[in-house]
Parts: C-alpha cells; sequence; structure tokens
C-alpha cells in the first residue's frame, strides 16, 4: 500500500488559525470532562469516605489490570440535561482488560444522588449492554445505587428501552453464553436488585453492601415490618440464607480481588480472524488534524489528510480514484486490523453512492471492518441528480450498509447533516462504535438553512393571510430558529442524549478505533445477504 | 511525432522521423539510426545506433525511466511543458461541478496563476468548495460575481489560450 503524500503546509497561517481554533475546542471538552468525571461537592465525597466506600473511578482503576488502556464511552452524557446534576448520566461505561480478558465495565456513580438512575442514566446502561451483546464482551457491574429516580419515573421505568431492557439484555447476555459479573459495593435496590440476580457471579461487601427488592423503609411502608438494611438484604444474609449473591467480601479491596480471580477462571474468547498486519504508527503526526479540520463547518477539507493521520504507516490503497470522487474509499490498517475506509470528500453524488456501495459489499465478502468517516451534507438535490436516481442510489448504499455483516465503526469528524448520515451509517444503522469530534455538528440540516426555511416559509404564509410582510417578526424567527439549532446541533447536545458512544480527542481518534475494532472481533460476523436493490 | 526529454537538468527536442523498418529519431539537428538487435536472457536489450552496439537495460518509476547505459545510470523524464499533453477536455476553462452559489471570487482578469491556485469558491449543498485553476495561465475572464447562483458546468472562469511550442 502505498503511503498518503500530504499536502498539507503546516507553516500556512491558516494551518495555525485552524490549530488554534481547535486545540480550543479541545480545551473546552477536556475541561468539561475533568469537571464530569471529578468535581463533585465535598459532602458527597466525605460521605463516600465515612463509608469506607471508593470512588467509583478509584473501583474501576483497581479493577484494570495495571497499565493498561481504559476506552471510556460517553464521558459527557447528560451534560445538556437535568441542569447539569447527572455527570457522565451518573453512570461510567467502558472498555478495559482484567485478568487478561476484554471486558465492559459499567459502574455506578453513589457520588450522584446517592447512585439513582435517571432516564439518561438508563439509557447508557441500555446501550452499553448492547454494545456487550454486539461485540460478545463479558460485563463487570459496579453497583452502588439508590434505584430509579423516582420524580423522573415516567421516563425511566416504563418504554422499552429504558430500565426494563437492562434486565432483558442481562438474560439475552446469559442466554448467549456471555458472561456477567457483580461487584455489590452499594445499594441494589428495587430493579437494580436483579443486577446482581441476573449475573453469573456476584461479590458482596459486608457491611455496606445490600440487595433488596425494597428498603427498609418502603417495607415499614408496605407492611409494617421493621428490618434492619443488614438483616434484610446484607452480605451475610444472601450469601449463606439466599443464594442471591455468591462470596461475600471484606471490604471493597477485597471485593475486587474476589472479582479479579473469577475473570481468570472464564475462557478466552476465540475472536474471528480479521486480516492484521505488523502495526506501525502513521507517518503524519495525528496531532496536526487540529490543523486540518476547519473554523467554519461549511468549509470542505481533504479527507485524505485525516485519514494519513489515523492508519497505520499513513498507507492507503485508494479505490476508484477517480471514479465519485466525493467518497473516498479504500483499504489501511489501523493498529494492524485491515479495513475499509469510506470518508466524505463532498456532497454524495449519483456516482459517489454507487462506488460507496460497491465498495460496502467489497468488504462484505472479504470480510473486512468498515470504517466511516464522516463529513456529510447530504446526497445532492435538484431536477438534474432525480432524473438520474440519486434517491434509488443512494438507497442502494444504504442498502448495502444497513445489511451488512462486517463490524462497522463511525466517526464524526465534521458536519452530519441530512440523508447522508444514513448512508454513512448513522446512530440508527448499528454500528459497533460511534465516536464524534468535539467540532462535530449534527442535524436535519443545518442552522441557516433551517432559519431560512422557515422565514421563507412564514412570509409566504403572510402574503397570502394579508399581503404585508412583518419583517420584525420575520427576523424574529429566523433567529429564534437558527439559535435553538445551534445549541441541538452542537456535538455537546449529541452527546448528552447518547447519539454517539462519546466525544474524543481527535488525536485519540486511532486509538479509539484501534480498541474499538479489538472488542469487536470477539463477535462472529452477521447474517450474510442483502435485501433487494433498486438498480 | 515530437516530444521533449528531461536528462540532466537539459531539456531534449526529440523527433521521431520514422519507425519502420528501423527507427530514425532527430536530435539537434542530427538523424540517428536505431536497430533492436534482441533481448539477452537477463533482461538488457540491445541495440545498434548507427552501427555501433550498444547495452541496456531499462525500468520505468512513474513518469520517469531509468536507464543503464555504457556503465552509466542516467534517469530521463519526459518534459511536459508545452507537450501534447495526455488529459482531455479544455484546460481553459473553470466551469461548475455541481450548481451553486459564489461566495468569493479570488483572482481578476489579467491575474497569473499556477495550477491549483483558488480561483473562486463555491457553495453547494451547505458546503463551501475551493475550486482550483486548471492549469497555469493567465485569467481571461471572470463569469461570474460574488453571490451569483449558477447551474452545473456554467463556466465560471476563462484562461488565455497560450501558443504551444510545437516543432
Amino acid at each position: 500500500m502505498r503511503k498518503i503524500q500530504s499536502r498539507l503546509n503546516t507553516a500556512s497561517p491558516e494551518f495555525r488559525r485552524f490549530a488554534d481554533h481547535n486545540q480550543g475546542l479541545l480545551a473546552a471538552f477536556r475541561a468539561r470532562q475533568e469537571a464530569a468525571r471529578h468535581s463533585r461537592p465535598a459532602r458527597d465525597l466525605e460521605r463516600l469516605e465515612k463509608q469506607g466506600k471508593l470512588r467509583p473511578r478509584e473501583r474501576i482503576e483497581r479493577l484494570l489490570d495495571p497499565g493498561t488502556p481504559f476506552l471510556e464511552l460517553s464521558s459527557l452524557a447528560a451534560n445538556r440535561a437535568y441542569g447539569g446534576e447527572s455527570p457522565s448520566a451518573s453512570s461510567i461505561v467502558g472498555i478495559g482488560i482484567v485478568s487478561g480478558r476484554e471486558v465492559l465495565i459499567r459502574a455506578d456513580d453513589p457520588t450522584v444522588k446517592g447512585g439513582a438512575w435517571y432516564p439518561l442514566t438508563a439509557k447508557k446502561i441500555v446501550r452499553a449492554l448492547d454494545i456487550a451483546l454486539e461485540n460478545h464482551l463479558p460485563v463487570i457491574h459496579l453497583c452502588d445505587s439508590a434505584g430509579g429516580n423516582l420524580q423522573l419515573q415516567s421516563e425511566v421505568f416504563p418504554d422499552r428501552q429504558m430500565a426494563g431492557r437492562i434486565f432483558r439484555n442481562q438474560a439475552i447476555l446469559s442466554k448467549r453464553g456471555i458472561k456477567q459479573l457483580a461487584l455489590v459495593f452499594g445499594h441494589c435496590t428495587a430493579g437494580g436488585a436483579y443486577i446482581p440476580a441476573l449475573s453469573d457471579y456476584s461479590v458482596i461487601v459486608r457491611g455496606t453492601g445490600a440487595v433488596f427488592l425494597g428498603g427498609p423503609p418502603l417495607v415499614k411502608a408496605a407492611t409494617g415490618e421493621e428490618v434492619s438494611v443488614e438483616d434484610l438484604g446484607g452480605a451475610e444474609m444472601h450469601t449463606s440464607v439466599s443464594g442471591t449473591c455468591d462470596y461475600p467480601a471484606r471490604d471493597e479491596q477485597d471485593a475486587i480481588r474476589i472479582g479479579r480471580e473469577i475473570v481468570a477462571q472464564w475462557d478466552r474468547a476465540q475472536k474471528w480472524p480479521c486480516q492484521q498486519e505488523p502495526v506501525e504508527p502513521p507517518a503524519y503526526d495525528p496531532s496536526e488534524l487540529y490543523g486540518i479540520i476547519p473554523d467554519d463547518i461549511k468549509k470542505a477539507f481533504d479527507m485524505r489528510e485525516v485519514i494519513a493521520r489515523i492508519v497505520d504507516g499513513s498507507r492507503f490503497h485508494e479505490y476508484q480514484p477517480n471514479y465519485g470522487q466525493t467518497l473516498i474509499c479504500g483499504f489501511a490498517n489501523i493498529w494492524g486490523f485491515k479495513v475499509g475506509i469510506l470518508a466524505n470528500n463532498g456532497v454524495l453524488f449519483n456516482e459517489s453512492s454507487l462506488k460507496g456501495g460497491h465498495f460496502i459489499e467489497l468488504c462484505n465478502q472479504n470480510n473486512t471492518p468498515l470504517v466511516f468517516l464522516q463529513n456529510i451534507t447530504g446526497y445532492m438535490i435538484g431536477q438534474e441528480y432525480e432524473r438520474r436516481g440519486i434517491t434509488k442510489d443512494g438507497a442502494k448504499m444504504i442498502m448495502a450498509q444497513s445489511c451488512s455483516r462486517v463490524p462497522k465503526f463511525t466517526v464524526m469528524c465534521n458536519g452530519s447533516f441530512g440523508a447522508g448520515n444514513y448512508g454513512m451509517c448513522g446512530r440508527a444503522y448499528d454500528g459497533r462504535f460511534l465516536f464524534a469530534w468535539p467540532n462535530h455538528q449534527i442535524g436535519v440540516m443545518g442552522g441557516d438553512q433551517a432559519a431560512n426555511t422557515l422565514a421563507e416559509v412564514k412570509a409566504n404564509q403572510m402574503r397570502r393571510n394579508g399581503g404585508v410582510v412583518d419583517e420584525a417578526a420575520i427576523k424574529a424567527l429566523w433567529q429564534e430558529t437558527r439559535l435553538a439549532y445551534e445549541d441541538q446541533l452542537s456535538a455537546y447536545y449529541s452527546t448528552s442524549e447518547l447519539w454517539d458512544d462519546g466525544i474524543i480527542d481527535p488525536a485519540d481518534t486511532r486509538n479509539a478505533l484501534g480498541m474499538a475494532i479489538s472488542a469487536s472481533l470477539n463477535a462472529p460476523l452477521g447474517d450474510p445477504g442483502y435485501g433487494v436493490f433498486r438498480f | 511525432m515530437s516530444f521533449e526529454l528531461l536528462l540532466d537538468g537539459q531539456i531534449h527536442q526529440v523527433e521521431i522521423q520514422r519507425r519502420r523498418p528501423y527507427l530514425v529519431v532527430r536530435i539537434a539537428g542530427r538523424d540517428y539510426r536505431i536497430d533492436a538487435a534482441g533481448t539477452a536472457d537477463d533482461g538488457r536489450q540491445r541495440l545498434i545506433i548507427d552501427g555501433q552496439p550498444v547495452q541496456i537495460a531499462r525500468a520505468a518509476d512513474g513518469m520517469a525511466q531509468i536507464l543503464r547505459i555504457a556503465g552509466q545510470t542516467r534517469i530521463v523524464t519526459r518534459h511536459e511543458d508545452g507537450g501534447d499533453g495526455t488529459g482531455g477536455g479544455d484546460q481553459s476553462e473553470l466551469r461548475a461541478p455541481m450548481p451553486g452559489a459564489v461566495i468569493e471570487v479570488h483572482v481578476a482578469s489579467g491575474d497569473r496563476v499556477r495550477a491549483g491556485d483558488p480561483l473562486v469558491t463555491i457553495e453547494s449543498m451547505k458546503l463551501q468548495t475551493v475550486l482550483g485553476s486548471p492549469r497555469d495561465g493567465i485569467i481571461a475572464e471572470v463569469a461570474i460575481a460574488t453571490g451569483e447562483i449558477f447551474g452545473k458546468d456554467q463556466p465560471l472562469v476563462r484562461l488565455q489560450e497560450e501558443a504551444r511550442a510545437d516543432a
């Protein structure tokens, strides 16, 4: 494979301007992430310490094999919800190595409202267990939660993808032979009690750990019975009387030690043999990505420059380099794993869509995982393109992509607007992982377009009704729409709503993809075959 | 047929006079007769140039030919400027690749530009793209202005025709 010849001029004023802009975005992202991870009221931290408990991130650190990386997912979930009172959606999720096994770790966060589940907490846990199901990753639950947030129960409890789905997913994981371990550090109340009960193995800490469907206050209210936490659902009772939990632990450190021993007994999964080459770092410095991404979402840039800073040796075998050039397709290796890359270099035309569909089929036949690098404003519109069948050509790409049997990964490198999001494996298309850069924006259209469209419609309405167009009202509507879009288009809004698996530093893209691809190989390939293509 | 070769920084005009039954090329006003005398087992070729036997080995490296001749390695490339070119289409016109609007015009009539220099920034489908010059040359006409809407294939900028150095 040939090395991409970068045309980037790192001495140009433009490069400096873009780099300053993007490093500013990165610093803001880091500050928010730091706050979500560590900034808590002293009162909550003191209470935890008095109970002899570790902070949730300390628990994870001690659980992981020393010196191994932890790929945290959705660290800024819920950053725009509940007035910011549920950092990381009160839940920590990530992929790491425990006793030499790749596992998914999911931890409650008792430093926020006693670890109570908000609606987005449930969404994040359901997504975490979906990841475990899709990638055959064993799960370790670190339990310490007061249960569902009662004030928001209508958004936590009843629907298909809400809290009930957590336990359903646990059952399906077990059915598929994917192991689960629960370490009970604090309370598992109500629904949360099913987490250890549905795990293959559970460890409970004496004194602080407890599992029950209804806690002492609820029992008293319901039946009048007065009972202590320890007698109702403590470690002693559950490991010697009910058999709900398996191992008692002296303290948290002991529970982690027992947990690591349990994982060490598990079979090492056979991964499917994706083609691999010796690993090579990129020939170009990934930190140059900051100077490549423009300071304005509307400005185009050459995605080859991005690929050159993600893939091994910056080597890229470009497929059909002269056809449908607004979609770059080609083969490369990331951390040694062979992948097929689809990257937007402009609007999707008929030719680019056909090329994309064809390339996806090639990758499916060769068992090559797919990586989508999105910077897309949509499929081309207009009379000429409709007559040439842009809609059915886009449909072919969506068909090929949706029915893929190989794992898919998506990185939101910049804009993701309109149906291009679909063809390029947006969230709805069951990619194994989807990461976003801090500059990312997503929406059915851009803010200016939406504001212009609505203002135009309103003005026409006024002309029809009275003939006079109220310019002030139009301007107000324009600004209102623009502002609402600005907020909702931002990467922080989308990651808050868990439309992705987290914002990442662009320079970390290669590492995040490497861990994600490695994790994905635990699951067998999906079923082959496609639906009916409209030619 | 005539073309220019670049060897050690010097441009050499080479004119093919005839190909059959033997090759005759004219270089710097003098004709050379070249007979092919076969290929050796190791891939080297034997030529007879004006009665003198010469052994050569050659390899292609992209646009260049690497020659091993008379104990020396020489690198020869085709000199592109003024050559008959290989790309089709009119290189003197920048046409719109898709419908859109002009955001900024970077050049004016009479400006000298190099291939790839930005001529016009357009916006189409919410995306701004910089269109570069198809070749070196002088701007003859800018056919659109900032803010104007254009259709697919509409000419945006024209370059002056240049006299070609043809032999």
